[in-house]
């Protein structure tokens, strides 16, 4: 066993020493905790929000403290219902539903996807645009654009939609998640293990209580 | 408040259901997720006065989303 001394400062200031003997080897009934745990999820409309030196300088501080990246989401609700229009001068522009909260529509301009190369110090997912119904074409124009920006080594994954018990029905949720998966890997030309970066079934767990923590 | 004791049957019950309805037999899929949700108080403006004040409560309301 290893044992150890460490320093613990108590509330009043002052510094006591105290003994552990942390085991050699892992408990059989725990879990490896993985190194880029501590991650973080941003609603795809706001990602613009956080292109900016104070939220770098903030990703970075905690990234320093980790053995690798943390990972970056940009997903939710807003992330399926994306408009694109190339000659927009504003970041993204409301279109309908409750404008400035993640229940809304918005258009994008070319420079909502600057943001991508921001958070330097993470990788980052991103959410093909699933609509309900989905839209290939729309959820092609937000994916291409989102990786490039990005750029491939800092892509953690690609998400396909949101939480899939908002969409219609299990079935439907397959055939549309299936069909945007295999246009993107089309049209990034992924092969190999880049191929297979993919997530979905991320469920809502406000509407579940499964007590698994999560699932790979 | 209503409580929900069943799923609708359009609705999966875990991460893991849509692995098994075959979503995954191609194997691009990586990774699965649930997302839990923390929900706290009421939360006033996260602007640069509020985050540079003392305005901040125990009653601010934050979402952390894990998973």
């Amino acid at each position: 066993m290893y044992s150890s001394t460490v320093l613990v400062p108590a509330l009043i200031g002052v510094v006591s020493a105290i003994s552990i003997t942390p085991p050699l080897t892992k408990p059989s009934g725990s879990r490896v905790v993985p190194r880029n745990f501590v991650s973080f999820n941003i609603e795809a409309a706001f990602l613009h929000d956080y292109y900016n030196d104070f939220s770098n300088n903030l990703v970075r501080a905690v990234a320093n403290r980790m053995s690798l990246p943390p990972i970056i989401r940009v997903g939710g609700t807003s992330g399926d219902e994306f408009l694109i229009d190339d000659s927009q001068s504003e970041v993204k522009v409301c279109v309908s539903g409750t404008c400035g909260s993640s229940s809304a529509s918005y258009k994008l301009g070319p420079s909502y996807f600057e943001a991508f190369k921001g958070l330097t110090s993470a990788t980052m997912s991103f959410q093909a645009p699933m609509g309900n119904p989905i839209n290939i074409d729309r959820s092609l124009a937000y994916v291409t654009r989102a990786w490039n920006a990005l750029g491939n080594d800092r892509l953690a994954a690609i998400a396909l939609g949101n939480e899939p018990n908002f969409y219609d029905t299990q079935a439907q949720y397959i055939q549309d998640a299936l069909t945007i998966q295999g246009r993107v890997i089309s049209a990034l030309g992924l092969t190999g293990t880049d191929a297979t970066r993919f997530v979905a079934g991320e469920v809502d767990s406000g509407h579940v209580n499964t007590g698994t923590s999560y699932q790979v | 408040m209503t409580t929900l004791t069943s799923l609708p049957t359009n609705v999966f019950a875990i991460s893991s259901d849509i692995l098994a309805a075959g979503i995954n037999n191609n194997g691009h899929i990586r990774s699965t997720a649930e997302h839990y949700y923390q929900v706290m108080d009421t939360s006033t403006v996260w602007s640069d006065d509020v985050l540079q004040s003392n305005k901040f409560s125990k009653n601010s309301r934050t979402i952390v989303r894990v998973g």
